[in-house]
């Protein structure tokens, strides 16, 4: 196989374009129900809350978990578990804020966590959301060339 | 400016029926109000088996993480639930939502919930009086 065209083969880059045309779906669907009547159906009690909204708690609780299986007391104020070292990172300032927001309503046992260590968690939260292989794949073509 | 707009008709360029609607799921709880351990396989088939009947087929998905606080004893409940989902057909739905109101009901009673969560087309609910 020409070494060249095996080389751009494994060039891959991730490149964010605008989306210049959306699709709307036109399926006829059936008839909806409203979500309303079922849960008075059930009897049931409605949480103000739709799956997938960034407002449900699912994220605080994964924060808080996290935290739960990090955070390690000697004595003093609880640290973070781990080798790794303090690097320093830019953050903006609204970004900042929003972390210390869930610092603020993220609690574990009796410790209340610095925005440092909720950031630390959240960073490790998005990497797991990022496949392994991926990131492997563009690190091996990047080494390649 | 908004991005143009592509009309497309989803279902019959797979050459597919549109029968099916709105998602209805329950969440079959592995622990009950206290924290102990309850028959979660056994209520899994079972709604499997109900949503299956009402809607031609049913699925069960790999156990979530979720909390749950008592408000009588303030205890937090960290549980695995299991969610057992279907896309139902409106009519069918409707004609049969008592069987499925019955079958809740009767797993928070004999798995003594202080609640059963739900979905309906996105909306989250509870079902927190079970009867006797």
């Amino acid at each position: 196989m020409d070494k060249s065209s095996n080389k751009s083969r494994h060039n891959v880059k991730l490149v964010g374009r605008t989306a210049r045309e959306r699709l709307r779906d036109v399926s006829r669907r059936p008839p909806a129900i409203d979500a309303q009547d079922v849960v008075a159906a059930f009897n049931g009690r409605p949480l103000s809350m739709t799956v997938g909204s960034t407002r449900a708690p699912d994220m605080l609780l994964a924060v808080r978990n996290a935290l739960m299986d990090r955070l390690r007391s000697t004595g003093g104020r609880p640290g973070l578990a781990g080798e790794g070292a303090r690097q320093r990172v830019q953050v903006s300032a609204q970004d900042w804020q929003r972390i210390a927001d869930i610092a603020d309503h993220v609690e574990v046992g009796r410790h209340k966590p610095s925005p440092a260590q909720v950031a630390s968690v959240l960073i490790h939260l998005a990497l797991e959301r990022i496949p392994a292989k991926e990131v492997d794949r563009l690190v091996q073509a990047e080494q390649q060339e | 400016m908004p991005d143009p707009e592509v009309e497309i008709d989803i279902v019959a360029a797979f050459g597919g029926v549109a029968d099916y609607g709105q998602r209805f799921a329950v969440y079959i709880p592995n622990k009950d109000r206290d924290g102990a351990a309850v028959d979660q396989a056994g209520w899994i088939d079972a709604a499997l088996v109900l949503l299956a009947d009402i809607a031609g087929g049913a699925t069960a998905m790999p156990p979530v993480t979720g909390a749950w606080r008592n408000p009588v004893t303030g205890a937090l409940i960290i549980e695995e639930p299991v969610v057992v989902y279907a896309f139902v057909k409106p009519a069918t739905f409707v004609d049969r939502i008592g069987e499925l109101a019955t079958f809740v009901k009767r797993m928070g009673r004999e798995t003594n919930q202080g609640a059963i969560a739900l979905e309906f087309d996105g909306v989250f609910f509870t079902v927190e009086e079970f009867g006797e």
